[in-house]
């Protein structure tokens, strides 16, 4: 397996001792560090990079108000990522029923896991997300969509069997 | 088997998201976007305000410049009242309340030729009365909070700086002096110069005081008053310059 370069601060809370310096940091700067990382989160989920751009664009402009508010800011613009994802996905459903081929499609056979993983509905897909790219544990993913642990393993047990069968 | 194939997964997923180019969008694009989000919610919430407002003044005599009137020195008005165009560079008029001996009108006053429309957001009625002038771009999204423990407090009862159109809240806690908050970084300014337009003191977010029953947030507010019967503010005439 090639080396995975996780990034820490996505794939997992912030220990306690470094909270105080998290809630004192800024929109704008917290933006600066997140906003790479969470494009690419957010690119996994709704497959073309101006909607990913989009999505997270709009999850700090709704965060915007409240920063000051947030106790754990990455775990929080994580959370409004995926939603803000959904909401993408929500709105272009509402402007075609039927899935259309991607902009770039031309690059698709590059990795086709990627693509069946693409391919899921939203509710596995954001749950493979998790868990293969942010390396989050079945209780972070959890928090982070706001369902139950348990839900969480059946979703990545439905996920993994689709896959299976799609690339079988 | 399964490490395997959960490897295959997470690598496939790490080489997609790498080949990801973005334009990269800098903070302003947040920063308009959140301006917009909340002028719509502004927006949204000033046309029932709107509305009760001219209902209000159908039912009561005609007054000069649309403010409302304010009753004597111990009673409280809780209408609102709202119009709209420039108000000319350094007006500060008198309040239809100067009848009462300690009232006196504040107003917050666009630059000369600023297009930003004025509106009157609302009366405050205290022990000293003054009506209050403020753009909509400065602290459009004000809201009061009663913390004073007692929910007939008279000042309060007539607070009318706000955004859902003339509310005031009860605060989380009892406070025992008057002061203002920003709900977030960026309204600090406009936090700074509402404090300096009642000549209250600006203190840091405690989120103990705001209400659990609303979502202020999400209301588009982004600066809080929280009033007690010590310190209410001062009634000085104030003119600010407008957020830019």
């Amino acid at each position: 397996m090639s080396e995975m370069s996780i990034d820490p601060l996505l794939a997992a809370p912030p220990a306690a001792n470094t909270t105080e310096v998290w809630v004192a940091e800024g929109i704008e700067s917290t933006y600066e560090r997140l906003y790479p990382r969470l494009v690419r989160l957010a690119y996994l989920l709704v497959d073309t990079a101006e909607h990913a751009e989009e999505a997270v664009q709009d999850a700090f402009a709704r965060a915007y108000p409240k920063w000051n508010r947030i106790q754990n800011h990455d775990a929080y613009m994580r959370t409004a990522v995926v939603n803000a994802c959904r909401r993408v996905l929500r709105r272009r459903m509402l402007v075609r029923r039927t899935p259309q081929p991607r902009p770039d499609d031309a690059t698709l056979g590059a990795d086709h896991i990627a693509d069946v993983v693409r391919s899921l509905p939203m509710s596995l897909r954001q749950v493979v997300v998790l868990r293969y790219y942010l390396q989050l544990s079945d209780a972070e993913i959890a928090q982070t969509l706001n369902i139950a642990p348990g839900t969480v393993k059946s979703s990545l047990h439905r996920a993994r069997a689709r896959l299976r069968e799609e690339l079988s | 088997m399964n490490d395997h194939f959960d490897t295959l997964i997470t690598e496939s997923l790490h080489r997609e998201a790498s080949a990801l180019t973005g334009r990269g969008a800098g903070f302003g694009d947040v920063r308009r976007r959140a301006r917009r989000r909340q002028q719509r919610n502004v927006a949204a919430m000033a046309v029932p305000a709107v509305l009760g407002a001219a209902a209000l003044t159908m039912r009561q005599s005609p007054q000069p410049e649309g403010v409302q009137p304010v009753g004597g020195s111990t009673a409280s008005t809780t209408g609102v009242s709202s119009t709209s165009g420039n108000v000319p560079e350094s007006t500060s008029r008198p309040s239809p309340a100067t009848s009462g001996p300690t009232a006196s009108t504040i107003e917050m006053v666009t630059p000369s030729g600023d297009p930003t429309p004025t509106t009157v957001v609302g009366v405050i009625t205290t022990p000293s009365e003054f009506a209050t002038t403020i753009p909509d771009n400065v602290i459009g999204s004000v809201v009061c909070l009663n913390a004073s423990g007692d929910p007939t407090f008279a000042f309060v009862r007539g607070c009318q700086i706000s955004v859902g159109g003339g509310k005031w809240l009860t605060a989380g806690k009892v406070s025992t002096t008057s002061f203002v908050m920003a709900l977030n970084p960026v309204a600090k300014d406009r936090a700074d110069r509402v404090g300096a337009m009642l000549g209250l003191k600006v203190r840091t977010l405690d989120t103990s005081y705001l209400p659990d029953s609303i979502d202020l947030a999400n209301s588009g507010a982004d600066v809080v008053v929280v009033m007690s019967p010590a310190g209410t503010p001062s009634t000085t005439t104030t003119t600010i310059v407008p957020h830019p």
